[in-house]
């Protein structure tokens, strides 16, 4: 519900195991997080590397794990906006050419890790913990 | 973005809110004239908030009346006919029969005229009306009908099918007289500008595809306040819609499907729909809970949402994905939701004029509403600089060619 998601939960200021790398070994690596109240959207881009963003579009609020895994990043069904892994919004193809509403749009982003098969997000505040760190 | 409260303020729609106050004093749909068989017939109802039922008073006219109903029941809960009791001196609401819709008024005072839109001066031979149930609010619903942006991605082909298999589908015809499918144009004119006005029932939106060859693609849809639109289907057909709240969390889209020159096909049109709906509540089989049928295959060569080739269900997806309530604290509206930023001006006036007893200022409730025809709903390709006029002219076309007068 809409007014739960902002209340916000405290968050472990450690390395916090979300998912295995192996939830991602289908053709399309993209599955949805959700951990202390956070609906996340974990990907894989073109590059290989993971990104742990928030799931709901910051246009009108689409649900992005439905998303296009495409050019880098994850691109919403609903009218086109690309995001890349760390949440930026790289595209917004609806709107005007000469728009640059894009950049400043970023969705709420984790560091993601991936350790021995298993996927790990920081989702504390500030600096994470060196990933030596994880068990 | 927008307050919580304003959020609240128009999208709640129960009795004594702000918005379902301006609901209430317009006609709403109520039910299918397919849904109401026999002589003597009780349909569940289940709207505003309200848990009624349509039967015959005992003047044989039909009306809509309370039914006693529990807390928990599901939003659009059918309860057998045997188990309906109506509530002792509660709520009756009168009720008008129109082009396979029961419409009915739940305001206060006398109900307006109905405007003469097309769909409700068209012979019965040439409309068709169908609805189903989408488990959001009714705000977010009516908000992607006056989007004109997201046909070109949410809607988007990734291969284009030969527009003779289109009869009763959306975008899946040639665009005005060209050869073009509708889908390569929306495919390839992403960005459309987009010009919106007030009009005496709402709003005119039109949206602008600028092509090669000094062409521009003109697609005029509408606002019909407080809750319907009316939008191009085809060359041949328009759709009239209604997104009609259940209560504050779920909504039916009714449609009169209004056909300019030849009769419609009801049984095709009817069976297409049946196929992806199930009875009594008209719920759609591909729905949250079965992810839509998600092919993530299917995303990547056909459909950009991979979930078919119907165009309801891709709605579906986008407007229930929001939440039960889109939070429109969170929102970024880009310059392509223009129509979205006026028509919630226009609801925050009425809700203003209502609560102020200012009702003179509300659209369509005065004697005057009988003679609004049209509105003009239509895609055309036309030269860029006489684009206005052309969109007029290929309109004009179509309703001279009609066999009845949809003459404007």
């Amino acid at each position: 519900m809409a007014n739960a998601q902002r209340e916000m939960p405290v968050l472990p200021e450690a390395w916090t195991w979300i998912a295995n790398s192996s939830d991602l070994d289908g053709p399309r690596p993209v599955i949805p997080i959700t951990i202390y109240g956070q609906r996340l959207v974990l990907f894989r881009d073109d590059e290989g590397k993971l990104g742990l963003i928030e799931r709901h579009c910051p246009h009108r609020g689409a649900d992005m794990c439905f998303g296009r895994r495409e050019d880098n990043g994850l691109r919403c069904p609903f009218h086109g906006w690309l995001f890349d892994r760390n949440g930026q919004c790289i595209e917004q193809p609806a709107e005007p050419a000469d728009s640059t509403l894009y950049k400043t749009i970023k969705l709420p982003s984790y560091p993601v890790v991936e350790k021995n098969g298993a996927v790990m997000a920081f989702l504390g505040s500030g600096e994470p913990p060196a990933e030596d760190n994880i068990a | 973005m927008i307050s919580q409260k304003l959020n609240d303020q128009i999208t709640r729609i129960g009795p004594a809110t702000p918005a379902g106050e301006v609901m209430r004093r317009y006609w709403q749909p109520a039910a299918l004239s397919d849904e109401v068989v026999g002589a003597d017939p009780m349909v569940p109802v289940n709207l505003m908030g309200e848990r009624l039922v349509l039967l015959r008073d005992p003047t044989g006219s039909f009306v809509l009346a309370e039914r006693v109903a529990t807390a928990d029941e599901a939003p659009a809960f059918h309860p057998d006919r045997d188990a309906i009791r109506l509530v002792e001196g509660g709520a009756v609401y009168p009720v008008i029969e129109k082009k396979g819709v029961f419409f009915t008024y739940m305001g206060p005072g006398e109900a307006p005229e109905f405007p003469n839109f097309d769909c409700f001066r068209a012979p019965d031979s040439h409309v068709f009306a169908f609805k189903g149930l989408w488990e959001c609010n009714w705000l977010q619903a009516l908000e992607v009908g006056i989007d004109p942006a997201h046909a070109s991605f949410l809607h988007r082909f990734l291969q284009d099918e030969d527009p003779a298999d289109s009869y009763g589908k959306q975008f899946r015809d040639k665009a005005g007289h060209t050869d073009m499918p509708m889908t390569q144009v929306l495919r390839e004119y992403p960005r459309p500008d987009i010009e919106v006005e007030e009009t005496d029932f709402g709003l005119k939106i039109t949206a602008l595809r600028h092509m090669a060859n000094d062409l521009t693609h003109v697609r005029v849809t509408n606002q019909i306040f407080p809750g319907a639109i009316c939008i191009p289907m085809s060359r041949e057909m328009t759709i009239t819609q209604w997104h009609v709240p259940v209560d504050d969390q779920t909504c039916y889209w009714y449609t009169i499907f209004t056909s300019f020159a030849k009769p419609v096909d009801k049984e095709l049109m009817r069976n297409q729909r049946l196929k992806e709906h199930r009875l009594p509540d008209y719920a759609p089989l591909k729905n949250r809970e079965n992810n839509y049928h998600y092919n993530p295959e299917e995303q990547e060569k056909l459909t950009y949402t991979g979930m078919g080739l119907d165009i309801n269900v891709h709605d579906q997806w986008a407007v229930e994905g929001l939440g039960p309530i889109q939070d429109r604290t969170r929102e970024h509206l880009g310059r392509g939701d223009a129509a979205i930023v006026r028509y919630r001006l226009m609801l925050r006036k009425a809700i203003k004029a209502v609560e102020t007893s200012r009702e003179d200022g509300l659209l369509m409730r005065d004697k005057s509403a009988a003679a609004i025809i049209g509105p003009l709903s239509n895609d055309a390709i036309t030269s860029t600089g006489n684009w206005l006029e052309a969109s007029r002219q290929a309109d004009m076309q179509r309703r001279a060619e009609c066999p009845w007068d949809a003459s404007v």
